[in-house]
């Protein structure tokens, strides 16, 4: 049960984390920590700060001291979608997404107890997507999506215990996920009297500030020597159901005649439902320190993104036709190679590669969500100044260019040309 | 598997260049648009809503491949506005007002060209046209006029193509041949096979004789039920206030009565089509069955049969559907017999009736509606040419190796761009009121199509 109070801090928090791009495979964010993200994500089993709440909830069992740490992602980038040899929109067709700068944030805490348990708290987001298209009233795909929005925010109590000897650890979080959903597009016509497409209407589908529900993860850290550990987790899948409202707006053709007829049957604003699975992610990391004052990491990541059948709006009236979306998603794997040097007391500097596959099948990439593989190249600092700690990283991450072959599913094809930057900072405390 | 020897890796590479170069091998010639000419019907003369007209001309899809393609000084048999038709307009939806924009005609504009045009198509002809008129016969019929100033007495349509030393020709034609019969509304106007089969075969063994190495692509025949013209009115009583079919005593809609050929009245059977020609008759109460006569008063033609010129019985359409059948078989062996591709028309009108889905628009076959046909409900819009022309483009690359870029019809987009304030006013548009392609629209089809269709003059208002 929630009791108002924490309903009121929920909507506050939900309002301050600002939406970001998905910025891993599909619309998951690997990007809640930078440190973990200076190593290329790559951190199940190394999982020593904070953010192991979200990599390795086990690896808080280790962090014996009471430590606060806060920061974000700053996400810029690029796109560009180009008509390719395709019917519709056509060669010579450019298009690209408004600017936007995402700032998704994360705070944790932990707070030891006795000799071998930790508690701990986190905020992070691990999922989120937009989709803005510039100019979105001429965009050439405002008949499928102009402006997609899906805002996840992550609270999550955290509990691990470590053996004595540090050869073993397991946590569990109980992650309680709150989104917020909204879709953007227009409505074409033939207008008869000057046979050619006319916009008729805008729809915003917009979902309540909140729609929630629970998820549970459990992690293990396994340490066989000194220098040697292995990490493994499990991120349970979560399917959030949505409700909100449908905003139909007519759009005038400048002809009286149609514009009277198109009235006449245009949907009234309505309640509508939806939901969304988001997938489960499990982990399978190594980490050795073999090489005095070096760290090297290797992680297998698996989404399991076939959770992601179909996407379908229910529109409350019976008159107005659902919206339904096949997404038919498979699922994917991310490899991820970090590296972290302590080159003395106070710095450390870090090198990530990512290998991030998509999960999505050619004929659902288009305007709602062009998605594609894409290899990251990260390069992060680490200071250490008495109790405080900040961390710093870049992520560099070109998408592997995505050309939808001609099998759109709404027959609006070319070539998605992607990159992001993402710039990450966090400040740590320990008391 | 791995390939031992050197001879027998030659082979399988000499194997494999033979498989992927099948496109390039079976098409003859090569698609060079430097000098690209085209032979056809109103369609390939751009005709949109009932007129030959700049505005449409432009946009046709002999016109569209030419620009796709880069082909060089391209021109065209232009006509001003209002066209000869002249080109008829949408004036109201309820009621349905389909006129024409002016009582005369446009002029041809380029008339003074010192050479054959690249776009010889000529409203209303034949396949024995392309090898006969000239433009120096009488104008006696659509395809005579027409001639006159399309090929001004500069030699038959195939001459004046081979004049040019065509790098390629596109040829489609025999729409007049079988779709005719549909606009005649008899298989009466279906041209016979074998003079088709003869025309064809002779007009493009001249073309293969006179360009020996040009590029050429053919067009096949589209289905009867294709067309706007002939699936929008159903064969049954309908009541004009409630666009509901009138139920019979058995619970079963009511079908209309029409000369059903060779002067039978009778009731049309289910199967029937009832072209858009109908509508002016159906207006005044032509077709409803005498029994039902007293209860439309104000229908001075209430129990009189449509004439058989607007109507095509299922034992027509087996006639007709027959034709298309054997036309296109004569199409398809000559493209094979001469080594050219021809693009799948029929297939492609089958789909766009079904719709065609262009980023969340849909395009179909629906009269006003669909967005595929112009307002004669028979010649596409500037839309229906685009995706047509895409069609022949595909089939080009395809079978020529080369990357002509499709045609966009987001060149149609009304695109009044920014949102405006919501619209709440609701006008009161009534209830549906009888259909009504009037007279002077159908007058203006049979004869931009070359139509001989001895319709009753009754309701003829511009004669």
């Amino acid at each position: 049960m929630r009791s108002s109070r924490f309903r009121i801090l929920t909507i506050a928090l939900v309002t301050l984390a600002i939406a970001p791009v998905g910025f891993a495979a599909g619309f998951s964010i690997f990007e809640q920590g930078a440190k973990a993200t200076g190593m290329g994500g790559a951190f199940a089993a190394t999982a020593n700060d904070p953010s192991a709440m979200f990599y390795n909830v086990a690896g808080i069992a280790y962090q014996r001291e009471t430590t606060a740490m806060l920061g974000g992602t700053l996400i810029s980038f690029r796109n560009e979608f180009t008509g390719g040899d395709y019917e519709f929109p056509g060669p010579g067709t450019t298009e690209g997404f408004e600017d936007h700068l995402f700032t998704p944030p994360n705070a944790y805490m932990v707070i030891p107890v006795g000799e071998n348990a930790t508690f701990g708290i986190g905020q992070f987001t691990p999922f989120g997507l937009r989709t803005h298209w510039e100019d979105q009233d001429d965009f050439t795909g405002r008949f499928v999506a102009q402006d997609t929005n899906l805002k996840v925010f992550s609270l999550q109590p955290s509990f691990a215990w470590k053996t004595s000897d540090d050869r073993f650890a397991v946590g569990v979080g109980v992650e309680y996920r709150v989104s917020k959903v909204a879709l953007e597009r227009n409505i074409p016509a033939i207008n008869p009297f000057t046979l050619q497409v006319a916009d008729i209407g805008h729809v915003a589908l917009t979902s309540d500030e909140i729609n929630d529900d629970f998820g549970w993860n459990v992690g293990l850290m396994f340490r066989p020597s000194e220098t040697w550990s292995v990490g493994v987790t499990y991120r349970a899948p979560i399917t959030i159901d949505y409700e909100g409202e449908a905003d139909f707006q007519q759009i005038s053709t400048g002809n009286p005649q149609f514009d009277g007829l198109v009235a006449a049957g245009f949907p009234p604003d309505q309640k509508i439902k939806t939901s969304v699975d988001f997938p489960a992610i499990a982990s399978f990391g190594i980490a050795t320190t073999a090489i005095p004052t070096w760290t090297f990491e290797f992680d297998a990541v698996l989404m399991t993104w076939s959770e992601f059948e179909t996407l379908v709006v229910d529109f409350e009236n019976a008159a107005t036709p659902d919206l339904v979306n096949e997404e038919n998603w498979d699922d994917s794997w991310s490899y991820r190679f970090g590296a972290n040097k302590q080159v003395n007391d106070m710095w450390q500097v870090r090198l990530g590669v990512v290998w991030d596959e998509t999960p999505q099948p050619v004929e659902n990439v288009g305007p709602l969500l062009p998605d594609s593989n894409r290899l990251g190249l990260s390069f992060g600092v680490g200071l250490k100044h008495g109790n405080w700690r900040i961390d710093l990283s870049e992520l560099y991450l070109p998408f592997v260019d995505r050309d939808t072959l001609g099998q759109n599913q709404d027959n609006y094809n070319g070539v998605y040309e992607t990159t992001a930057n993402l710039l990450s900072m966090n400040i740590g405390y320990t008391f | 598997m791995r390939i031992k020897t050197k001879a027998l890796r030659f082979t399988a590479v000499l194997a494999l260049a033979l498989v992927s170069a099948v496109p390039m091998w079976a098409a003859r010639g090569k698609a060079d648009f430097t000098r690209y000419v085209a032979l056809g019907d109103s369609y390939g003369a751009g005709v949109s809503s009932n007129a030959m007209v700049d505005a449409h001309q432009r946009n046709g899809y002999v016109a569209t491949i030419a620009r796709q393609a880069g082909a060089k000084d391209f021109q065209q048999p232009t006509v001003s506005q209002p066209g000869i038709g002249p080109e008829l307009q949408l004036l109201s939806i309820r009621p349905l007002q389909i006129a024409p924009k002016a009582a005369t005609n446009g002029v041809p504009t380029n008339l003074s060209l010192p050479r054959p045009y690249n776009n010889l198509s000529i409203p209303g002809a034949r396949v024995g046209d392309l090898l006969t008129l000239t433009g120096a016969q009488p104008p006696t019929n659509t395809q005579t006029s027409f001639a006159q100033f399309i090929l001004r007495g500069l030699g038959t349509s195939a001459d004046q193509a081979l004049a040019q030393q065509p790098t390629f020709i596109s040829v489609w034609i025999g729409g007049n041949d079988l779709l005719g019969a549909v606009l005649a509304g008899t298989p009466a106007a279906l041209t016979p096979l074998e003079q088709f089969d003869a025309s064809y075969n002779a007009l493009l063994d001249r073309l293969v004789a006179g360009a020996p190495n040009a590029g050429i692509v053919l067009g096949s025949l589209a289905d009867a039920k294709s067309v706007p013209f002939a699936t929008t009115i159903p064969p049954v009583i309908v009541n004009p206030a409630t666009s509901q079919p009138v139920l019979g005593p058995d619970g079963k809609p009511i079908f209309m009565i029409a000369d059903l050929g060779g002067g039978t009245i009778g009731q049309l059977p289910p199967g029937s089509l009832v072209t858009l020609g109908a509508s002016s008759f159906l207006a005044t109460g032509f077709g409803i069955p005498p029994a039902l006569a007293p209860a439309f008063p104000t229908l001075p033609n209430a129990g009189k049969p449509l004439p058989d010129g607007v109507v095509l019985t299922p034992a027509e359409l087996v006639i007709i559907d027959k034709a298309k059948v054997d036309m296109n078989a004569v199409i398809i062996a000559t493209g094979a017999r001469l080594n050219i591709p021809v693009v799948d028309i029929n297939t492609f009108f089958e789909h766009a009736k079904a719709g065609l889905d262009f980023g969340g628009i849909t395009i179909n076959a629906a009269f006003l509606t669909g967005g595929m046909f112009s307002y004669d409900g028979f010649h596409p819009s500037d839309i229906g040419y685009t995706i047509l022309a895409n069609e022949f483009i595909r089939t080009i690359n395809a079978h020529y190796n080369t990357r002509i870029p499709f045609a966009s019809i987001t060149r149609y987009f009304q695109n009044n761009g920014k949102r405006t304030a919501k619209v709440t006013a609701q006008e009161d548009v009534g209830a549906d009121t009888p259909f009504d392609y009037t007279r002077d629209a159908l007058d203006g089809l049979l004869q931009v199509t070359g139509t001989q269709n001895n319709l009753p003059v009754t309701n003829r208002v511009r004669d």
